[in-house]
C-alpha cells in the first residue's frame, strides 16, 4: 500500500472509529457572530471615542486654534487628547483585521480598507458629535454618577479647557483690554496691546463670544490674539453660562480697545 | 458514469456534512496528489510534507461544516493547506514568515496574462524548478500555486488571503528572481 492511500485508510479509519469529528454548524455559526458583534462594538466605541474627541474639542473651543496661524496649530497640537486619539487607531486596526477575514476586504489593498474604516470613524463621528448626545450625558455626569465609569470618563477627559488660551463671552472693555466671562464663570481680565492680533474687519462688542490665545504675565491674561466666535461655534458650556447680552449696549469701535 | 467524476465537490462535501462521512473519501482522492504536489513544491526542503497533507484532510473534515456549499471547494481545501503548510514553515523557523507583509499596503495593477513567464516555463523545467526553491516562501507559494497549481490570481488570493494586486506584485517579483537566478547560473 503507497504512502498516498494510507492518509485516504487513515483518516476514513479515524472516522470510523470516532477519534476525529466534524466540529457542529452551531460553532462556525457562534464564530461568525463573533466576529459581527466585534466588528459592530468596535466601530460603535471608535464612533463614541472620536464624536467625544470632536465634542471636547468644539467644547472648549480648542477646535477652532487654527484660526490664530502656527501659534494657534501648536496650541491645538496640545489640546488634542492624544491618549483616545491612540485609542480610536488601535480600534481602527482591530475593525480592519476582523474585517479582513471577509473577501471583498482581503482581496483588496490594505490601504482602501483602512481609509474607509477612517472615513466611516471621522464622518460618522464627527455628525455623532453635532447632535445634543454628549451634551446630555456630560451634563448628567456633572449632575450625577453615570453607570461603567461614565462620569469620571466625561469629568476627566471633557473638560472644556486648553493650555493656552480660553473661550468667553465679553463682560467689559476699555483703553486697556477686556473683561471676559470664561465658559467655567470665571472673570479674566484680558490685557491688549498693539501686537494683540485682532479681527480687522469686525467691531467688538459686550456679549461678543471670542475666543483669546495668550500667556498670563503678572497675573495678567497678556493676549496674542483674539477671535470672534460665530454662534454656531460658541462652546457648549459658555453658551450655557451666558447671560443674556445686554440690551442697546453699543458696539465699541476695535480702535478703542487697540489703544495703549 | 462514475460516482467519481459525476458529482461535484460541492455535492460531495454537501453529503459529507449530512452525515455520509465516507463521501469524504471521494474528496481526499480528489486533492491528494494535487495537495501533495502543492506541500512538495512549498515544503520543498522540509520532511513529513506527508503529514502536513493528511493534517489538511483532517482539519478539512473537522472543519467541513464551515464550508458554504453554494461556493467552490477547492479555494477552500487550498486555504487549509495553505495555513498548515505555514504553520509547518513557522514551527521549523528556518524561513521567516511575518504576519504582516508591506506589498499588502498599497494596491499596484498587474496584468495577469504573463507570456514570459509562461515561454520561462516551457524552456527552462528543472532549471526554473530549482530557482523557485531558492526563493522566500512569500514568493515561492503564489508561484507555485500559479505555475504548477494552475490557479489564477483571485484563486491565489482566496488561499493566501492577500490583495489580488499583491499576487501580482509578489508573481512578478518571484519572476524577476527566477530570471536572475538563471542568469547567473549561466
Amino acid at each position: 500500500m503507497n504512502k498516498n492511500q494510507n492518509i485516504k485508510k487513515n483518516i476514513l479509519e479515524q472516522i470510523q472509529r470516532g477519534e476525529i469529528s466534524m466540529k457542529p454548524k452551531i460553532f462556525f455559526v457562534l464564530k461568525s457572530f463573533a466576529v459581527a458583534f466585534g466588528l459592530i462594538i468596535g466601530t460603535l466605541i471608535a464612533l463614541f471615542l472620536f464624536s467625544f474627541i470632536i465634542f471636547t474639542l468644539k467644547g472648549s473651543g480648542a477646535l477652532y486654534l487654527p484660526d490664530f496661524g502656527g501659534r494657534g496649530l501648536f496650541l491645538l497640537l496640545l489640546a488634542i487628547p492624544w491618549l483616545l486619539i491612540v485609542a480610536t487607531l488601535a480600534l481602527v486596526a482591530l475593525l480592519e483585521t476582523l474585517a479582513r477575514k471577509f473577501a471583498f476586504v482581503y482581496r483588496k489593498p490594505v490601504v482602501y480598507s483602512v481609509l474607509g474604516i477612517l472615513l466611516i470613524v471621522v464622518f460618522a463621528g464627527s455628525a455623532i458629535a453635532s447632535t445634543p448626545i454628549h451634551k446630555k450625558v456630560y451634563d448628567r455626569a456633572h449632575e450625577k454618577s453615570l453607570p461603567l465609569g461614565g462620569g469620571e470618563f466625561y469629568k476627566h477627559y471633557g473638560k472644556m479647557e486648553f493650555r493656552g488660551g480660553f473661550a468667553g463671552s465679553i463682560e467689559a472693555i476699555d483703553s486697556d483690554g477686556l473683561g471676559v466671562l470664561t465658559a467655567e464663570g470665571k472673570s479674566v481680565i484680558v490685557s491688549t496691546s498693539t501686537k494683540t492680533k485682532y479681527p480687522r474687519d469686525k467691531k467688538l462688542s459686550v456679549g461678543d463670544n471670542i475666543i483669546v490665545v495668550g500667556e498670563v504675565v503678572n497675573g495678567k491674561f497678556e493676549a496674542f490674539g483674539i477671535k470672534q466666535l460665530r454662534s454656531e461655534r460658541v462652546p457648549y458650556l459658555l453658551n450655557k453660562k451666558l447671560p443674556k447680552r445686554p440690551q442697546g449696549e453699543r458696539p465699541i469701535d476695535k480702535s478703542e480697545i487697540n489703544a495703549d | 458514469m462514475d460516482k467519481n467524476t459525476e458529482i461535484s465537490d460541492e455535492d460531495i462535501a454537501l453529503a459529507v456534512q449530512n452525515g455520509e462521512t465516507e463521501e469524504f473519501g471521494v474528496l481526499i482522492e480528489r486533492y491528494e496528489s494535487k495537495i501533495l504536489r502543492y506541500g512538495k513544491r512549498f515544503l520543498f526542503q522540509y520532511e513529513d510534507i506527508e503529514d502536513a497533507v493528511q493534517d489538511t484532510f483532517l482539519k478539512a473534515f473537522i472543519n467541513i461544516k464551515s464550508f458554504k456549499v453554494n461556493m467552490r471547494f477547492s479555494p477552500w481545501i487550498y486555504r487549509i493547506a495553505h495555513n498548515t503548510f505555514i504553520n509547518v514553515i513557522k514551527k521549523k523557523g528556518r524561513e521567516p514568515v511575518t504576519f504582516f507583509n508591506p506589498d499588502t499596503i498599497l494596491g499596484a495593477a498587474i496584468s495577469e496574462e504573463n507570456p514570459e513567464l509562461e515561454i520561462l516555463k516551457k524552456e527552462l523545467g528543472e532549471e526554473i524548478g530549482k530557482a523557485i526553491q531558492s526563493l522566500p516562501p512569500k514568493y515561492r507559494e503564489p508561484i507555485v500555486l500559479y505555475f504548477y497549481e494552475e490557479k489564477d490570481y483571485r484563486e491565489i488570493a482566496d488561499i493566501m488571503h492577500v490583495p489580488t494586486s499583491t499576487v501580482g506584485v509578489r508573481i512578478k517579483r518571484a519572476k524577476e528572481r527566477i530570471s536572475k537566478s538563471i542568469e547567473n547560473n549561466e
